[in-house]
């Protein structure tokens, strides 16, 4: 309790460097767990595609088209031009096949609660928008009733109203082999998307353990789905937002390959850059991505966030080594007078030792609340490697600890009281 | 005898060359002496003070307290007997100027895990017979060099050491105040305590009981 209460007022002395270090070297661990992140985050993703499918990989493509990018975006007059272009693109690619299909979600009116019968009830289901390409790709078959034909992924007239009015058509659903027992083919339901409001009619259901692989790269078994078909012509009469918002959602797919991510993401910069929407499109895993903000791609980003983090941890600890020398030289005279009242030289040690410890503890705690933070803030979900945040502590502790004992072992107590102050 | 020192060799590497201070010293103080070691400049006195303080591990020799031998190869042993047995009094007074008088005191007896409460007595009790009562609360810069002193006899004594060692502890003070503190030491004296000092100053050195010359060894 002694030594604790002495360490804060031997603290006190030369305060703010301490708190610059302590900056510093959080700072440093917040930059270390950054890069963590950002690679855990790419190499994760890549690795659960692979495990997919043994030939050829698959990789997400996802859009940056948030917040204030996307505003400026959707202020653009062809902006739909863009997007149908980039469908286009990712549908006619040598190089790749692409696949539009995503999870979703409709609402529905049940009549049945707990067993029981209601006039109305809405609930939710799962479901999945389905294009074309997965059904031929993903082997989708139907064991009672019938798949889709090519006719139903168009978007006629009768199915055509603002985003959330309803419409007068019927839209073709599949079902997923659990409602079978339920529903029979020729059943409507009442279903509400943002993509569809209105009748949709039951015309088939998938074989059991029907599967295809979601936009996050996990394989996504059908069973318990509304198979809805993803739209691939257009009446002409859908407004402008239904057709922005439909495209950015088809846009988010998968890419089937046996290129890289990295070698896929330049295939998409260079066809982004001729549409002009560099940086708007990323390949899950590519370490080559453009980054809007730092105008820059992620390999850089990474390494120069690195090199940074390099920069920051010798700057902290060559800080911390001639903070820690001068501090322990002007308080030789303060360490005598501690050795003339009972203090013998271990404790003097552990002053200065804990001192380091209080340092670099202080900084961990810091550098990790800032790195969860922007973990927290930030809209992607990643786990945070923290154990590289620690390269900074070990290499400026080891620094503090070794001018520490340095500087200590070297002196004689009795000549301690004789420094001046 | 409470304190012997015998042969007592000490060197210190000076320039990278091996350079002997004490050699072969030996010394004794009986308990309630007074005495003063004397000497010139570079004769050894203060590392004499220091090694028989603890502070300081001598090359070879003995150090005995009460009839016991201090292992002075042990660091852990001279740390026990420096903090069970010796005060220390130093001519610019080692006050901590950020700390008051209280917290000055306080030090040794905080080291010791004294707790609060009986650290309060014993500061009061400390002040009291070194004439400051009431001054627990002031800073050493607004104290006089005599006044200072006097606040560190009364932590040397705060901790009732039966040695107190005063290396120079008038050399800043003028007469009167010299006068006043080599009074008190007396008084600590007569109260069973040893009281040594290393001074240049013969007035002092008449004061003691005994006097210790140590020559300066000569040097080839």
């Amino acid at each position: 309790m002694f030594l604790f209460n002495e360490l804060i007022i031997y603290m006190k002395k030369g305060f703010l460097i301490t708190c610059v270090i302590i900056t510093c070297i959080a700072t440093a661990i917040v930059l270390s767990n950054l890069t963590t992140l950002i690679v855990h985050e790419a190499e994760t993703d890549l690795q659960e595609y692979n495990e997919t499918y043994a030939d050829g990989k698959y990789y997400g493509i996802g859009d940056k088209l948030m917040g204030d990018v996307e505003d400026v975006f959707v202020k653009q007059d062809n902006c739909i031009d863009i997007l149908i272009n980039m469908n286009n693109w990712l549908h006619n690619n040598k190089y790749f096949k692409y696949f539009e299909g995503r999870a979703d979600q409709i609402s529905y009116i049940s009549n049945e609660i707990e067993g029981e019968f209601k006039d109305t009830y809405n609930d939710i289901l799962n479901a999945f928008w389905l294009g074309p390409d997965d059904i031929e790709h993903f082997e989708i078959k139907t064991c009672e009733g019938s798949i889709f034909k090519e006719t139903d992924f168009y978007h006629n007239k009768s199915l055509t109203n603002e985003p959330g009015r309803l419409c007068d058509g019927e839209l073709p659903i599949v079902m997923g082999c659990r409602f079978r027992n339920k529903y029979e083919v020729g059943d409507t339901l009442d279903i509400y998307n943002f993509f569809y409001v209105g009748k949709a009619k039951i015309i088939g259901f998938l074989e059991a353990n029907s599967k295809t692989v979601d936009s996050n790269g996990n394989i996504y078994v059908l069973d318990d789905s509304v198979i809805l078909p993803f739209f691939t012509d257009f009446s002409g009469e859908e407004s402008s937002i239904y057709m922005r918002c439909l495209f950015l959602q088809k846009n988010n797919g998968k890419l089937y390959s046996k290129l890289t991510a990295e070698d896929l993401q330049d295939m998409v910069n260079e066809y982004m850059s001729y549409l002009g929407i560099t940086g708007a499109y990323f390949v899950f895993g590519a370490k080559n991505q453009w980054q809007v903000v730092f105008a820059t791609n992620l390999d850089n980003m990474i390494n120069d966030i690195g090199k940074i983090a390099i920069g920051i941890t010798a700057f902290s600890s060559i800080t911390l080594a001639i903070f820690l020398f001068v501090k322990i030289k002007k308080s030789e005279r303060y360490f005598g007078i501690m050795a003339i009242n009972g203090f013998n030289k271990n404790q003097i040690r552990y002053l200065v030792l804990l001192e380091v410890l209080m340092i670099i503890t202080m900084s961990l705690v810091l550098g990790i609340a800032i790195t969860g933070l922007i973990h927290d803030i930030s809209y992607q979900e990643y786990d945070v490697n923290y154990l590289k945040g620690l390269f900074p502590l070990v290499i400026t502790g080891i620094a503090g600890f070794v001018i520490g004992e340095f500087n200590i072992e070297n002196q004689e107590l009795s000549s301690l009281i004789s420094r001046k102050e | 005898m409470l304190l012997e020192l015998i042969d007592i060799h000490k060197s210190y590497k000076i320039h990278g060359r091996k350079t002997e201070i004490l050699s072969g010293i030996s010394f004794s103080a009986e308990k309630g002496e007074m005495i003063a070691i004397m000497g010139e400049s570079g004769a050894g006195k203060s590392t004499l003070l220091n090694i028989a303080g603890g502070i300081l591990r001598a090359d070879s020799g003995k150090l005995i307290y009460d009839s016991d031998e201090i292992n002075i190869a042990s660091k852990k042993e001279l740390d026990l007997y420096r903090r069970e047995h010796i005060g220390f009094i130093v001519q610019d007074f080692a006050l901590i100027s950020d700390r008051d008088v209280e917290e000055n005191i306080a030090i040794p007896l905080r080291i010791r895990k004294i707790n609060r409460s009986q650290r309060s007595i014993i500061i009061s009790q400390a002040l009291m017979e070194v004439g400051l009562k009431g001054e627990e609360k002031t800073y050493p810069c607004m104290m006089s060099g005599g006044e200072q002193q006097r606040v560190a006899i009364a932590r040397a004594l705060a901790t009732d050491p039966d040695i107190i060692l005063a290396d120079e502890p008038t050399g800043s003070l003028d007469s009167e105040n010299a006068d006043n503190v080599l009074n008190l030491l007396r008084m600590v004296c007569e109260k069973g305590k040893t009281v040594i000092i290393v001074t240049h100053d013969k007035e002092v050195a008449s004061r003691c009981n005994r006097i210790v010359k140590i020559e300066r060894r000569r040097r080839d």
